[in-house]
């Protein structure tokens, strides 16, 4: 066999150690210790996600309940589910400002209902949520949620909410009648399942 | 005969080379290459970091470059820096060797020819062997470890009594070439399992799962999903590393449920394997030194109505641990800008400190520039070397000169 031009061995030569560069290792074999320093000092073992990601951010844990569907939580909306066969019910959990005699009251009248009285708010039904004995407010009639939207007829609402030390957290599930009144047992499950997490 | 015209035309060929590469035009060439460098990298920084800018200009890795300016690509290609350093090397090396007559009245010149080497070769020396990293401390504590700016390792911990005992390293190299398709065993020496990563990201945020909405193929690892960003190009210290990691038997088998790892994390996730705690984290590589630095006091200064510095400066305690007595030596310094603490091959700069989005506040951290450079001192002593073979020359020049000049009036 003649011998290869100069150029065409190197371009060769190249061919296959560029091959070679390319071919990624399937596994490593690993002896590098380094010694453990002041910043090791400061780690918490058996943090939990939020812990090791975003410490210190308010969050809550919850178990979804089946046929409920989980979405894009937002500013306002912490946790925030869509419940119902086509999920036209709304579920959410919301932090807000004022007393609870005063959201009590804004629920209330969202669906037209007169306010009551601080006495009467303390003499609301009370479930289990976020590890306390909560008010539960219902309403049904027509729902007019405000910022300029028409109110909708044969709706229903299903609430729990709670003072804070700054002001109220509030269980919402609002949707039509019909699918409220089907998944009242599951959003008093959700409620109950619902804590602060670590 | 035309043996030997063939012998003159290889030799003048070979001259003629080596006549270029030793040459004054090469040397011109060279110097105002690195001139337009330097200026058209100190334009760069103004947009991009200075790391960034240093790492494009003065890069072993590229040959060429484009220049930027007011985030638009000049499209020009010039060489860069590092290369252009190495070639006005060889050619000073060579001009200083073949060029420069060698006689006492040259002294000067070949005194200043090799202040002028050594700081090419320090430059080199930094460019390969110097290394750079970040020491972040609150007032009142103490460190003894700088971080990497870019490099992310991924570190597996044994643990002891609640705290890290030692740490296993999965080093930047064995993590580089990684794609998000990629997935890579890492066989753990010493340790009784292996660590399979899967889904690297060179820069990833972790989210949770209620905070985005859900795509095919994310993963939803205990409430968090990694999704992955495009590099910094411009601030590479800005990219936070992240990847799943799969806890193997040694037979290769994966054991337990995959693990989100981000550099974005305080904490590192935890994990048991028969019965011992283990720990698991991806982070900028750490480097540690062999000293502590407490931070004893922070104070800035801004000149009056501006955010322009007038004084930064850092009061510490460096604390040194005498081998023989075992007995804390502590030296109290002052580190400030352009007052750098040099100790043991450790140069401290006064980087940055926090928090400045805070007016109110009464607490600070400091952040020093943790630097390790063999050559550290190189430019120093190549100037002083040069400047001293210039005043050599021009002495000798003026002197020779006066004695002409008596010889001629005389």
């Amino acid at each position: 066999m003649p011998p290869l031009p100069l150029p065409l061995t190197f371009l060769v030569l190249a061919s296959f150690i560029m091959t070679g560069c390319s071919k990624k290792p399937a596994e490593v074999e690993i002896d590098q210790t380094r010694e453990t320093t002041k910043k090791d000092e400061q780690v918490r073992l058996l943090a939990s996600s939020w812990q090791r990601f975003r410490p210190g951010e308010r969050h809550f844990v919850y178990e979804v309940p089946e046929g409920w569907m989980l979405r894009k939580s937002t500013s306002m909306r912490k946790v925030n589910l869509s419940v119902g066969t086509s999920f036209e019910g709304e579920v959410y959990v919301s932090e807000t400002q004022g007393s609870l005699e005063e959201n009590v009251n804004r629920w209330r009248g969202q669906f037209g209902l007169a306010p009551i009285s601080a006495e009467e708010v303390s003499q609301l039904p009370r479930v289990l949520a976020l590890g306390a004995e909560l008010a539960m407010v219902e309403a049904s009639g027509a729902y007019a949620a405000g910022m300029g939207r028409p109110p909708r007829k044969n709706y229903a609402l299903a609430g729990v909410i709670g003072s804070t030390g700054s002001g109220v957290i509030t269980i919402k599930m609002v949707g039509p009648e019909a699918v409220v009144k089907e998944e009242r047992d599951r959003f008093l499950s959700f409620c109950r399942s619902l804590e602060v997490g670590d | 005969m035309p043996e030997s015209k063939e012998t003159k035309r290889k030799k003048s060929i070979g001259a003629r080379v080596v006549g270029i590469v030793a040459g004054f035009p090469l040397a011109c060439t060279c110097l105002l290459l690195l001139g337009l460098l330097t200026w058209l990298g100190t334009l760069e920084q103004v947009d991009h970091t200075l790391l960034a800018t240093t790492k494009k200009y003065f890069n072993y890795r590229t040959l060429y470059l484009f220049p930027e300016f007011n985030d638009k690509t000049v499209p020009i290609p010039l060489p860069n820096g590092f290369w252009v350093g190495l070639v006005f090397f060889f050619n000073l090396l060579l001009g200083t060797i073949l060029r420069v007559r060698k006689s006492w009245k040259q002294v000067g010149i070949l005194i200043s020819h090799s202040g002028m080497l050594l700081l090419l070769l320090s430059a080199f020396v930094t460019q390969v062997w110097s290394k750079r990293g970040n020491m972040a401390i609150d007032e009142g504590e103490t460190s003894n470890v700088a971080q990497h700016y870019t490099d992310h390792v991924i570190e597996v911990s044994e643990t002891a009594g609640g705290s890290i005992s030692r740490v296993h390293v999965i080093g930047t190299k064995h993590l580089v070439d990684l794609k998000p398709e990629d997935e890579r065993l890492f066989r753990m020496k010493g340790l009784p399992f292996d660590v399979m990563v899967q889904n690297y990201h060179r820069n990833a945020m972790p989210h949770p799962e209620e905070q985005i909405d859900l795509e095919p193929g994310d993963e939803v690892i205990d409430g968090f999903v990694l999704r992955g960003l495009e590099p910094d190009k411009k601030e590479a210290e800005r990219d936070l590393a992240g990847c799943h990691a799969r806890i193997a038997s040694k037979g290769g088998e994966l054991i337990g449920e995959t693990i989100l790892l981000s550099s974005a994390c305080v904490h590192p996730a935890t994990f048991k394997v028969e019965d011992k705690v283990y720990t698991i984290t991806i982070r900028k590589a750490l480097w540690t030194i062999p000293f502590d630095v407490q931070l004893d006091k922070f104070t800035h200064e801004f000149h009056p109505g501006t955010r322009r510095p007038r004084v930064f400066k850092s009061e510490i305690t460096r604390v040194v641990k005498d081998e023989e007595s075992e007995k804390q030596i502590k030296t109290e310094k002052l580190i400030e800008m352009n007052h750098p603490m040099r100790y043991r091959g450790f140069t401290f700069f006064q980087a940055s400190w926090g928090p400045q989005d805070d007016p109110a506040a009464t607490e600070f951290y400091s952040v020093f520039e943790v630097v390790k450079n063999p050559a550290d001192h190189g430019p120093l002593v190549a100037l002083i070397i040069t400047g001293f073979g210039l005043f050599v020359h021009f002495v000798m020049k003026l002197v020779l000169f006066i004695v002409r000049q008596i010889g001629r009036n005389a």
